[in-house]
């Protein structure tokens, strides 16, 4: 039983790690209605800002934090105006090719010696270390850490969405781009600041990733990004609950598999969860039924 | 089949050049492979053309069947040595066979998903099919699992690479200009309205789908037999995405367009590696996808988007 | 005369809101049949319940004295049912004389060997769907845009060509939804000399839903009115029109 529980704050964990990275998925895909396949390399850059924040910067845990994010946001922000903007007249998938060239760019890019170098780094931990018994669980600072942070952050994030104009003026504009630029909503800034604040959280997932688990290389963010991706996917990709929740399960699952079935099975397993979920719920577990009028 | 004398020759005068420059050594055996390769992919593209520029389905897992076809084959070979060159021809049969069945049995459940989750449940289906093949070797010892599998039978040669990249091509083409492709294209364009003209969509879809996921298998059987060396790695969503690209820069629904984007794309990742001095050799995969990005915003619709070479239209 | 359609207590649910409540018509063999009322009255739902796009929670629909409920829509089609929809559906990137060519499908067709292997069958086959879509462009004046990309057409003419995609079909029954929507007034013209044509050509039953006052009560034999997924009230066009309450459905009381 302890050894369950166990798993299951191990799985909440990654999973928490794994919403922060999925919100800005669905926030995305909520308001262009795009897959931003780079988001997964945003968070890897997060998790370098970082790095070097605390190993070269003597950066306390939170001004890192800070900077990773500050940094992700500048960098989301870029991406978007220079690859995403010119293509929002244009098929969707020109815009998923370009998203998928800007992730492969980010990852060789940063893996050149130069940049990053293509080898994994041991990432610092900025805090003291202590393993809490607590009933024959042990939970460790860290641990403690990535549960905060992450609640804080996504607390933050839904009280920015649902209480703020800026919030009302995002869900706006995820409804209904056109009808929300007539009622005097600057569109393209909104759509920016998405972005923004979506690549944020993921640069906070990064740093919370190196924290939790200390080895980053440039092609880290490749199979987590994807998780969250499916994570966001399965709780109803739009849905900023639904992400959340879908995270969640994704990283209890895949958690789970590998500590009671298989490590090696733990992807197929959480990949074949998904599937049925589809099958079932063909757009996600809180996704909205999207009818076309007929 | 209307004769069309032209391209005929044209097609034939290529492979007697290509043939000539190999047979003289003045290509040598890594440029043999490149060329091998170019044609794989252009067989493999021109499947997920079919599944995707056509009937407008967009599958993510495209290399899961490239791997089924793969494996499948060279198991054959390598356990039928004795039937050589016959073994081989069996073994496309064979590929062709198991790969219809699992793109059939999975497309029925899957294909009634709408467009992005369609794409996230093949992702995630290629992935399952990855670890499956991580994993084979508990079940069948031959198959290598990550250890990879080796020591397949080098028969896939120039003529074998050229003649089956025509057929598909030849295959492809008379597919789309025919009542079979139109339904196929109804499906792509509006799915409601093919069906309120008497369209089993359902039908036509799951057709579509196996029929593209056989020319994958297919193109995994010539790439086996090329390479003599399979890694589950080699068949990973990343190679999905490459298919994926080709198909898209080349221009959803134009079959020339995905002859020139396999070709080129094979032979620009080659040509960088060629060109550049081997102290930015690195680069070549930071260049890549640049002017893939460049492409993509310069032509959203791809390079041949909706167009087609005169002498492959119906 | 025959009843070519008979629609029976049909109730349709979406979640909590009751979209289509006891709807019962009776279609004569030939006959123009109207059905209007305010938007949101459930019109179009009765479409897709007749052709099978939605299945109804109660009540049936009989058409040639034999049930479609539960059938799926490409199935209805081939029975003798065709359609057009509110916002125009056609096949953008395909040619006008492919739009049609599609609809021929269900007539002529052959299997995925024949289609690669270009042989005898296809051609057979292939010789008589191009006969049979140019003479149906033929027959409605579109044969100078045969080769056009749908797309491309002018709004008026690409109503008439999903009418016509329909009728490729072979119809016993076409419905209309809004054929007129959008239109200027020689547009609407237009399209009233085009089902006017359409009747007498063809041996066709035909119900209509538009909002254009002027083509209902000048083509309609009958029109049947819909309010809050109900049928209000059925009769002439004259009689209809009269009624306090179509009057009160559509301009509310006073």
């Amino acid at each position: 039983m302890t050894y369950f529980l166990q798993q299951l704050i191990n799985g909440l964990q990654l999973g928490f790690v794994y919403a922060l990275i999925a919100l800005g998925y669905t926030m995305v895909y909520g308001i262009v209605r795009l897959i931003n396949f780079a988001h997964g390399d945003v968070f890897m850059i997060g998790a370098y800002l970082g790095f070097f924040a605390i190993g070269s910067f003597h950066l306390p845990f939170p001004l890192a934090l800070a900077f990773a994010m500050a940094g992700c946001a500048v960098l989301g922000m870029a991406i978007e105006r220079i690859a995403y903007k010119p293509l929002r007249s244009a098929p969707k998938i020109a815009a998923l090719i370009t998203a998928m060239g800007v992730s492969l760019f980010l990852e060789y890019f940063t893996s050149l010696n130069f940049v990053f170098g293509p080898n994994y780094l041991a990432f610092p931990i900025p805090f003291k270390v202590t393993v809490y018994q607590v009933g024959g669980l042990s939970i460790s600072t860290i641990q403690i850490i990535v549960f905060a942070t992450a609640i804080i952050l996504l607390v933050i994030l839904q009280y920015i969405v649902q209480k703020t104009k800026i919030g009302m003026a995002m869900r706006a504009v995820s409804y209904d781009k056109e009808t929300a630029s007539l009622m005097g909503i600057n569109v393209n800034m909104v759509i920016s600041l998405t972005f923004g604040i979506g690549s944020a959280m993921a640069g906070a997932g990064g740093v919370l990733y190196g924290v939790a688990y200390p080895q980053i290389n440039p092609f880290m963010g490749i199979m987590p990004g994807l998780k969250s991706f499916v994570a966001a996917v399965l709780g109803g990709i739009g849905s900023i609950p639904g992400a959340m929740l879908g995270a969640l399960i994704m990283g209890v699952v895949e958690t789970m598999s590998s500590a009671f079935i298989s490590s090696t099975m733990r992807d197929a397993i959480a990949f074949s969860i998904l599937i049925l979920v589809l099958l079932f719920k063909p757009t996600g577990l809180l996704g909205k039924k999207g009818s076309e009028k007929v | 089949m209307k004769i069309r004398i032209v391209p005929i020759i044209i097609v034939l005068l290529t492979y007697a050049v290509l043939q000539i420059l190999i047979s003289t050594g003045f290509l040598n055996p890594y440029w043999q492979q490149i060329i091998g390769f170019a044609g794989i992919m252009t067989i493999s593209a021109l499947g997920l053309n079919i599944i995707y520029g056509y009937t407008g389905q967009f599958s993510l897992g495209h290399a899961a069947f490239y791997g089924i076809g793969a494996y499948t084959s060279a198991l054959i070979t390598k356990s039928f040595p004795h039937l050589g060159l016959f073994g081989f021809i069996l073994s496309f049969f064979a590929a062709g066979i198991v790969v219809a069945l699992i793109a059939f049995l999975i497309g029925m459940p899957i294909l009634r998903l709408k467009s992005d989750y369609l794409g996230i449940a093949t992702l995630g289906l290629g992935i399952i099919v990855k670890v499956v093949f991580d994993n084979a070797d508990a079940v069948i010892p031959k198959l290598g699992g990550s250890r990879g599998m080796g020591g397949i039978a080098h028969f896939t040669n120039f003529p074998w690479i050229f003649f089956m990249t025509v057929a598909a091509v030849i295959i492809v083409r008379n597919f789309v200009y025919s009542t079979v492709g139109r339904a196929c294209i109804s499906i792509r364009e509006d799915e409601i309205a093919a069906e309120s003209v008497g369209i089993d969509t359902t039908r036509y879809k799951t057709m579509g789908f196996v029929l593209g996921c056989v020319f994958a298998g297919i193109a995994g059987v010539l790439y086996a037999h090329l390479y003599a060396f399979l890694h589950p790695s080699n068949f990973d969503f990343l190679k999905s995405i490459d298919v994926l690209l080709i198909v898209v820069l080349g221009g959803l629904g134009s079959i020339s367009g995905t002859i020139v984007a396999a070709i080129g794309w094979t032979f620009l990742l080659e040509g960088l590696r060629v060109l550049l001095p081997p102290q930015i050799l690195d680069w070549r995969l930071v260049i890549y996808p640049l002017l893939l990005i460049v492409v993509m915003i310069l032509r959203p619709r791809g390079l041949f988007g909706g167009k087609e070479f005169k002498f492959l239209k119906g | 005369m025959d009843t070519v359609l008979r629609i029976e207590r049909l109730t349709k649910y979406f979640g909590g809101l009751k979209a289509v409540s006891d709807f019962s018509l009776d279609l004569k063999s030939g006959e123009l049949i109207g059905l209007i009322g305010p938007n949101g009255a459930g019109k179009t739902t009765i479409f897709n319940l007749i052709t099978g796009i939605y299945q109804p929670d109660a009540g049936d629909i009989i058409f040639e004295s034999k049930s479609i409920c539960g059938f799926k829509p490409y199935q209805i089609t081939g029975r003798g049912i065709a359609r057009t929809f509110q916002n125009i559906r056609l096949f953008n990137e395909l040619t006008v004389l492919d739009n049609v060519k599609v609809a021929c499908h269900m007539h002529a067709s052959y299997g995925l060997l024949s289609a690669i292997m270009h042989g005898g069958v296809f051609r057979r086959e292939e010789k008589s769907i191009e006969e049979k879509a140019r003479a149906t462009l033929d027959i409605f004046k579109l044969q100078d845009r045969a080769l056009e990309t749908a797309r491309c057409l002018p709004y008026g003419e690409q109503r008439r060509l999903e009418i016509v995609r329909a009728l490729a079909t072979d119809p016993k029954l076409l419905l209309l939804d809004e054929p007129a929507a959008g239109m200027n007034p020689s547009e609407v013209v237009n399209l009233m000399d085009l089902i006017h044509f359409i009747r007498e050509r063809f041996d066709l039953t035909i119900l209509l839903i538009e909002h254009h006052m002027k083509v209902v009560m000048s083509i309609c034999e009958r029109v049947a009115v819909m309010d809050f997924g109900e049928k209000l009230t059925e009769g002439s066009p004259a009689q209809v029109q009269k009624n306090p309450q179509v009057i009160e459905a559509y301009l509310g009381k006073d």
